[in-house]
């Protein structure tokens, strides 16, 4: 057998220590590699409009949207107190201003569900249209919700969900 | 006797390695440093999904750790080489899979489409410049600042 045969015996605390950082690099590795299909895959997540509530004469209407996260990751949805970037639309229009609109922070665990709700502020004007769509299921929500998966940003869509009460 | 013959042949393509079992431990050296480096190299570039209390320092002085094992792990200053070259290649392999991996799962009901996305929009170029820029200012300095400081101080 050759002599100079990289086998244990000869050099213990070589083969030791290095044994101890590819360790590491796989501890490591897999802790990012979830989180980096979450981040890639972040579109998966499922979100429907579970309940709606018009509150203060029509000026603020909440809706609780329910995510379901289908990856290995839990994902942070960022609270914003304004500038979400949501909009409730009827036929084709938008009703309400980014500015206006805010959202609740929550954390969707991994292969789980959670809700936020997001908060529109409505305009004097389209209070009364608003209104009428929102409660013949008429009105949708279009845009993006900000998450966050660790430290890095993601963008989940929501594409048109109708504003709906489930219960 | 012929078997060995044979053997003996194709092993000594490779200076040193005139024995099958001196071979399967060169190999996986190489493996296991390209693997922990591919690895490393994947995490360093995600540094947003670096858990805590891990921050990128860690990792690419760890990269580097792992590039200077090329050395001792060798014994032989010409055979490190051979082992930073193979093992630089199994990284760089090892970090685009992990790379694409995510684009391939996604389209998994339709293959091919993952595959002519990956392969024609992109992501591989973006994974071989994230390799790029990490990989030899951390594995290769690593193993070349190992070689050059147990040279001058120690040969």
């Amino acid at each position: 057998m050759a002599r100079d045969s990289r086998l244990v015996p000869e050099r213990p605390f070589v083969v030791g220590s290095f044994a101890v950082v590819l360790l590491l690099s796989a501890v490591l590795f897999a802790a990012v590699f979830p989180a980096y299909v979450t981040a890639e895959t972040a579109y998966r997540v499922e979100v429907t409009a579970t309940d709606y509530t018009i509150e203060d004469e029509g000026k603020h209407l909440v809706v609780t949207l329910e995510l379901h996260n289908p990856t290995d990751h839990a994902i942070e949805i960022q609270s914003l107190s304004s500038s979400a970037k949501l909009g409730l639309w009827i036929s084709g229009e938008r009703m309400t201003h980014a500015t206006d609109t805010a959202v609740d922070g929550a954390r969707i665990p991994a292969n789980g569900n959670g809700t936020v709700t997001v908060d529109f502020v409505v305009n004097q004007e389209y209070r009364k249209t608003i209104r009428e769509y929102v409660e013949s299921g008429r009105a949708v929500i279009r845009g993006e919700l900000e998450g966050r998966v660790v430290r890095e940003r993601v963008g989940i869509s929501v594409d048109g969900i109708e504003v709906r009460d489930d219960e | 006797m012929s078997e060995n013959t044979a053997e003996a042949t194709v092993w000594s393509r490779l200076p040193g390695l005139d024995h099958p079992r001196a071979f399967a431990a060169e190999v996986a050296v190489i493996l296991a440093l390209g693997v922990g480096g591919g690895f490393l190299s994947f995490v360093y570039v995600n540094t947003g999904l670096i858990p805590e209390p891990f921050d990128p320092g860690i990792v690419f002085a760890l990269l580097a750790v792992l590039g200077a094992y090329a050395s001792p792990l060798a014994g032989q200053l010409a055979r490190s080489m051979t082992l930073l070259v193979w093992s630089s290649a199994v990284s760089l392999v090892v970090h685009m899979l992990a790379w694409v991996w995510p684009l391939v799962m996604l389209v998994g009901e339709a293959p091919l489409a993952g595959i002519a996305y990956v392969a024609v929009k992109g992501p591989l170029g973006e994974a071989f410049t994230g390799w790029l820029f990490v990989f030899p200012f951390a594995f290769v300095a690593g193993y070349l600042t190992y070689v050059l400081v147990v040279g001058y101080f120690w040969a």
